[in-house]
């Protein structure tokens, strides 16, 4: 038994079946209420998974209760046992990878793209665009590391309909395609949505000037600054991801980083919890860039919000409360019923994969944003954004704070 | 056709067959390990539950209807052959008015969601069985479920007003009614109430909802005996203080839910009481101090009492999760837990818990205690290997022992967690302690004018 079957048996093996996560799961409403989509199903799958590759048999057949795990972790808040149903699918998705069953053909697509060309998409230099006349200097010892969060958005959904194909069996054959002829992702810009490119580079420069009116000093790598490898690791490809994370801390040493500033929760999580794992020595100060803007300067305007809080930053960063504190500062702030480490997922991490149960997610999120009374929806995560876009409006943290900035700081 | 078309035909996109989708039903919370059922069907409407039901009946297949599978005893998995029924799409509150004093839901809603949406009506529902997040009305309602707010609210039978019940021919019954009184001859909601799918179909209910208390303060009383604590809980019901929840936990509880990092507790000591009283908010602090005296004069070595929010409610959620909890107390993935609920009348507490001490020991058996102490109802969580045969002979001589000691004490076998598949026998022992076998006999007579083929969760309640 390899270490993370190992893992994997320990952490489902203390389930007792209480069905608690089962309740707060958000795949399993959005698909059907069927219970091998649900917490307390995937845990008792993963036990069945390790009994089937102990008994010599495939394990395929599991692949669409792990894989449509969003790692949201709202299992783990309520299980009076201590049992992660995320972290069980993240390990049963490792073991598939490993014995390369199970694996979703688009899945292996995304684990090639990124050791590739170091991305999702190769964006060449719109990567940088939003950077353009800033003379933000290329090396320093503080770097503001974007991870191409933001700036891949303005693909997302149109390049997610693209690779899942309209007609039947056509995302597959596209996923093939692109498979043996990855070079085809170079033709990815023609999926550019313009609008969202600009909205999302405006997103990143309002970051940078609020950093510039903090007296933050920061460099940026540009064109060649890396993608972190979220979804890569999300999907389990455990030894790509190691070998990937090497090369993205050298990445930042290569620029005499000692601290790093992160923009979006996922690249902040990866840096802050799991690439201290992956990467040995990895010693960087990794902060949000929230975390250096001060409360003082910003002041109260009339806007009634509300707040839907990253499944990332809520539930992975222990008392990581720097954005809603802001946010706090400048609007009248409305918070949903499932709030703080009891937030709700957004349903983007299932949007590529099983698009019919992130849209249930999603739904189900935007539903307790209205229902909480805010005028406008915030969040402070690009993926959320414009996954609830699909439901409503929401806007970023970063348009709204950097309204409410003092003219003096 | 086959199973799988015909109920497809009926239910379109509600039917699992694949063996990994079938493989999560065939567990509830209980240690049973169930059948792995023949289809999984999840209805959203009361016709389609109906047509399902008349189609099974047709074709001699038995159903097993599922809300929350959080059944300790086994009642929501498969002993056989059966088609599994989970009420879990049809989750909606059709209406709430408080004026009437009733809400209106759909079988699968669970209670917490419930007890959310009532809340801001200033209302709530008060069964809450430590399950409450994940249970739903339609599994409460057929186990006739307790909580930790029985002491002052009884259970869950009283709550309910009205039913829709599908039988298993797919005749659709509607019970009382929405009103707080309705006498229309005999009482089959409360036949219903409490007979763990044998009978009926559960797709809506009527329930009673009553006013939010007002404010709430918690007293938590340690002690060095569990004589004491008893009669400590005796001494505040009988100073006419009524408290909202009087909940206990031993020591091996309270490392389990300590373990857990759920919640610390501030005194060490072999036995915690738990009591909340409610009130008016001038009147909390008064009632919480004159609550402590009396735990004081009957023996509390250590009094902490709180009204803080977040510290109530994390203690609230400690205790609902004490159960799960013990699970990290097992020597072995091997050990699971099996547990005694027994209820005796609350006067006889201290002499019942002594002897539950004594029966440990003789029997030799790993045993947490806690329970809803306020009524009476006592859980013994006892540890057992069913791999290890002399193990097993111990806790089946406990647990018989522990049901013998609340019937000679004028108690009962069972108190909430009903008879499932693991109290048949102790259900037979009550009865026939009681010399009223033909009981017995009546309600097999009952179950067959409902479903005369047997086919309603079979295997339940009796052999
Ligand atoms: C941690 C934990 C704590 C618990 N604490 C308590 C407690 O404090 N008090 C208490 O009383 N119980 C407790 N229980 C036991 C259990 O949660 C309750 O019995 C609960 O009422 C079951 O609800 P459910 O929806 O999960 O029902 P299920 O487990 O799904 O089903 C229970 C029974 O009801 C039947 N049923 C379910 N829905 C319907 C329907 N719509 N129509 C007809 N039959 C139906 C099933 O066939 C089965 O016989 C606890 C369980 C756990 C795991
Ligand atoms: S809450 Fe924890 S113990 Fe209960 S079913 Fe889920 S994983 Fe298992
Ligand atoms: S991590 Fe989220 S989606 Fe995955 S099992 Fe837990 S609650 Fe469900």
């Amino acid at each position: 038994m390899s270490s993370t079957e190992q893992r994997l048996l320990e952490e489902a093996g203390r389930c007792i079946n209480c069905g608690f996560c089962e309740a707060v799961c958000p795949t399993l409403p959005s698909s059907g209420y069927n219970s091998s989509r649900g917490a307390r199903g995937r845990v008792m799958l993963g036990r069945e998974l390790l009994d089937s590759a102990a008994r010599g048999e495939g394990i395929s057949q599991f692949a669409d209760s792990f894989f449509s795990c969003l790692d949201c972790y709202a299992c783990l808040q309520v299980c009076p046992a201590g049992v992660n149903a995320g972290r069980v699918s993240h390990m049963a998705r490792e073991v598939m990878a490993s014995r390369g069953e199970g694996v979703p053909q688009l899945a292996r697509l995304m684990e090639k793209m990124i050791m590739r060309y170091h991305s999702i998409v190769p964006l060449g230099r719109r990567a940088s665009a939003w950077a353009k006349g800033l003379n933000i200097p290329a090396a320093g010892e503080t770097l503001l590391y974007t991870g191409q969060m933001y700036q891949l958005m303005s693909y997302s959904s149109a390049m997610t309909s693209f690779l899942q194909g309209r007609g039947k069996g056509m995302g597959r054959a596209i996923v093939g395609s692109v498979l043996r002829l990855p070079w085809l992702m170079r033709l990815a810009p023609l999926l550019n949505d313009r609008e969202i490119e600009g909205e999302m580079a405006n997103s990143l420069r309002n970051i940078a000037t609020m950093l510039g009116r903090e007296g933050v000093q920061f460099c940026y790598m540009g064109e060649s600054e890396p993608y972190p490898g979220t979804l890569m690791h999300d999907l389990g490809f455990a030894s790509s991801m190691k070998e990937y994370a090497s090369f993205v801390t050298g990445e930042l040493r290569k620029r005499g980083a000692k601290r790093v500033i992160t923009v979006d929760p996922h690249t902040h999580d990866l840096l802050k919890n799991t690439y201290p794992q992956l990467v040995e020595g990895f010693d960087f100060e990794v902060v949000h860039y929230t975390e250096l803007l001060h409360p003082e300067s910003f002041i109260m305007g009339s806007d009634e919000v509300s707040f839907h809080e990253p499944c990332h930053m809520a539930r992975r960063l222990d008392d990581f409360s720097a954005p809603a504190r802001l946010l706090e500062r400048v609007a009248k702030v409305r918070l949903p019923d499932s709030s703080g480490r009891k937030t709700h997922c957004c349903g983007g991490p299932d949007e590529l994969l099983y698009p019919d149960i992130a849209g249930g997610v999603t739904r189900a999120r935007m539903k307790q944003l209205r229902e909480a009374g805010g005028k406008q929806t915030v969040t402070a995560c690009p993926v959320c954004l414009l996954n609830l876009r699909r439901e409503g409006e929401a806007m970023d943290i970063s348009s709204l704070l950097v309204r409410r900035m003092r003219p003096d700081s | 056709m086959g199973l799988h078309e015909d109920l497809t035909a009926i239910v379109p996109d509600g039917v699992l067959s694949s063996r990994e989708e079938l493989i999560p039903y065939s567990r509830d919370a209980s240690h049973f390990q169930g059948k792995l059922p023949v289809a999984v069907v999840l209805p959203r409407t009361t016709e389609q539950v109906s047509r399902v039901l008349k189609y099974c009946n047709d074709h001699s297949i038995s159903v097993v209807a599922r809300g929350g599978g959080t059944s300790l005893t086994g009642a929501s998995i498969a002993v056989d052959n059966a088609v599994v029924m989970s009420l879990l799409r049809m989750d909606s509150v059709l209406s709430i008015s408080v004026e009437d004093r009733c809400a209106e839901v759909e079988a699968g809603v669970r209670i917490d969601n419930l007890n959310l949406k009532l809340s801001k009506l200033g209302q709530i529902f008060p069964p809450d069985p430590g399950s409450s997040i994940a249970a739903t009305v339609g599994g409460i309602i057929n186990t006739n479920a307790g909580g930790l707010h029985c002491v002052r609210y009884g259970t869950t039978k009283d709550w309910i007003l009205g039913l829709e019940a599908v039988l298993m021919d797919g005749s659709v019954l509607r019970l009382g009614n929405r009103t707080l009184k309705s006498r229309i001859g005999y009482d089959l909601t409360s036949l219903i109430v409490g007979s763990e799918g044998t009978l009926a179909v559960v797709t809506r209910a009527f329930l009673k909802i009553v006013s939010k208390p007002e404010d709430v303060g918690r007293v938590l009383a340690f002690f060095m005996d569990i004589e004491s604590l008893g009669r400590a809980v005796a001494a505040i019901k009988a100073s006419g203080i009524e408290p909202l929840t009087a909940e206990y936990m031993d020591r091996m509880t309270m490392d389990a839910v300590e373990s857990t990092g759920t919640f610390k507790f501030e005194v060490r000591a072999p036995y915690v009481l738990l009591l909340d009283v409610d009130g008016p908010g001038e009147a909390i602090g008064r009632r919480l101090a004159a609550a402590s005296v009396i735990l004081g004069e009957n023996g509390a070595t250590g009094i902490v009492s709180t009204r803080d929010r977040d510290e109530m409610e994390r203690l609230y959620t400690a205790r609902k999760g004490a159960y799960s909890s013990l699970l990290k107390l097992r020597k072995s993935e091997r050990d699971v837990v099996v547990i005694g609920d027994i209820v005796v009348p609350p006067s006889s507490l201290p002499a019942v818990l002594r002897r539950i001490g004594e029966l440990v020991l003789a029997d030799g058996v790993r045993v947490a205690l806690f329970g809803h102490i306020g009524d009476g109802n006592i859980h013994a969580n006892i540890f057992v290997d069913f791999s290890d045969s002399a193990e097993m002979g111990r806790v089946e001589s406990f647990h018989t022992h522990l049901a013998e000691t609340a019937l000679e004490h004028g108690g009962s076998v069972s108190a909430e967690h009903g008879i499932g598949i693991e109290k048949i026998g102790l259900l037979r022992m009550e009865y026939s302690s009681r010399h009223s076998e033909k009981a017995l006999d009546i309600m097999k007579s009952m179950k067959s004018l409902f479903d005369p083929k047997g086919l309603l969760n079979p295997g339940k309640v009796f052999d």
